[in-house]
């Protein structure tokens, strides 16, 4: 079933939701649409109970596409309650949604204040605090999601990143069915180039500036955007948070645009993290390049395919040349 | 020379349908600029459908690098230096193939955005 699109007909059907779980007082008041993305929407809402008030959020599924490399949201919901039970800071999950919701796929979770903005993290003074802590953080959170036992996550082992996550990234590429030489080169690299395999971690899979709420004093207060998690070497997270992309112009700091990698490094092991193979790391950039490269194909092709058009989506077509362009200066040594 | 997705009559239908969707929300002026804007948008689609983008320094590139002759068509070139790549074709040079791929890519960012290439790569 499609999610309902305006919030007139989401609140009825969300006070009807709440009131099946939480009892027939239940009230919804003071609804904010936060984002609107390609594929999701987060509202923002007051469950109210008498005297009782909690801020919640409901995250809806909009739009399903072909060869989607993102998790449905029912193993995005399972994922959250692991990674919550097991210390990592995620919003509280609260509950999924169900048929009888008739408001499509999706869950709720308790609300948690905070920036996202990477321009506003990484600029504006009041933040200053929270940078001097995020990258220390991002180490100890890592730690942390990796050191879950797999066990719990078994959703993820058919995932087709968990299972090879170069061949993942092929595949896609291969079913856009658009020529990029660049990519064919960058592909052949790093299929003869592979660093050996290690023992898969639970990964976050888009661990970043921007899938983060930051507090200005205290920091990272939640990690966010569950939808790309699969089982991988550790250094993938590490890597990701790296790339040149999520520095947001702060080039010269590679980890989050706000720390070093040795700090980064330093602090996943202070928090008992693996000993990182700073080639792996490399290796992982490159391919979060190819990554990020084939994610900008994905959106232009949903928008020439015909099947989510938008002007954003056709942006994202244009920009991938710049990313051909920051990978082929990174494989030749020029761009760190 | 062959750009990426969306090519260029994609773009300008692009435009135009966002303009569509939100004229009818406009009022007075912006209403009716909004209509002129979406016939214009309109012309130029009609145009570039019988238009067709000249050879450039980057087709012979291309063309060198997928080692084909004159009678292979410029649109099939890129996927051609693709599956050479991908059957290891350049593998004992990589370092000349990186720098032809460099010359490819700087020739895309000039058009997209010429501020994201390093000095030396600015026309």
């Amino acid at each position: 079933m499609s999610a309902p699109s305006e919030p007139a007909t989401i609140v009825p059907l969300l006070k009807a939701a709440l009131r099946r779980r939480m009892g027939s007082a239940i009230e919804v008041e003071d609804v904010e649409i936060a984002t609107l993305g390609g594929s999701n929407r987060t509202l923002l809402f007051d469950c109210v109970d008498g005297e009782a008030r909690r801020r919640l959020v409901l995250r809806q599924e909009t739009l399903q596409f072909a060869r989607s490399p993102f998790l449905p949201p029912h193993t995005q919901y399972v994922l959250l309650e692991v990674a919550y039970r097991g210390g990592v800071p995620v919003p509280e999950p609260i509950f999924e949604l169900a048929p009888e919701d008739e408001l499509g796929r999706g869950y709720v979770v308790a609300c948690v204040r905070g920036e996202t903005l990477p321009k506003r993290l990484l600029s504006d003074a009041e933040f200053a605090p929270a940078r001097a802590r995020l990258v220390g953080q991002a180490g100890h959170i890592l730690a942390t999601l990796h050191r879950i036992d797999t066990a719990e996550v078994a959703i993820l082992e058919a995932v087709e990143d968990s299972v090879d996550a170069l061949a993942a990234q092929r595949a896609h590429y291969d079913f856009y069915g658009e020529p990029h030489p660049v990519l064919d080169y960058a592909l052949r690299w790093l299929e003869r180039q592979r660093p050996p395999l290690r023992a898969k971690v639970f990964l976050h899979g888009d661990f970043r500036i921007g899938n983060m709420l930051v507090d200005p004093k205290d920091g990272i207060r939640a990690l966010l955007d569950w939808e790309c998690a699969h089982l991988g070497a550790p250094e993938e997270d590490l890597a990701w948070f790296c790339m040149r992309a999520w520095r947001f112009g702060n080039i010269a700091r590679p980890a989050g645009g706000c720390g070093s990698r040795a700090e980064l490094f330093a602090a996943y092991a202070a928090a008992g993290g693996a000993v990182v193979d700073p080639a792996a790391v490399r290796w992982w950039e490159i391919y979060g390049l190819v990554r990020w490269a084939l994610y900008n194909i994905m959106q232009v092709y949903g928008h020439v395919s015909g099947q989510r058009r938008s002007p954003a989506f056709a942006a994202c077509g244009r920009n991938t040349a710049m990313i051909e362009y920051d990978l082929l200066l990174t494989l030749a040594g020029r761009y760190d | 020379m062959a750009h990426d997705w969306p090519h260029l009559r994609e773009i300008v239908t692009t435009a135009r349908e966002f303009i569509e969707s939100v004229t009818p929300g406009l009022s007075g002026l912006d209403r009716y600029h909004g209509m002129c804007a979406s016939y214009l948008l309109e012309i130029a689609e009609r145009e570039l459908a019988h238009w067709q983008a000249p050879d450039d320094v980057d087709d012979g590139r291309l063309r060198r690098l997928a080692a084909a002759g004159p009678e292979v068509p410029r649109e099939e070139l890129t996927r051609r230096v693709c599956e050479r790549i991908r059957a290891g074709g350049f593998d004992a040079c990589e370092d000349e193939l990186r720098a032809e791929l460099l010359a490819h890519v700087i020739a895309k960012v000039r058009v997209s955005k010429p501020g994201h290439l390093e000095p030396e790569h600015r026309a």
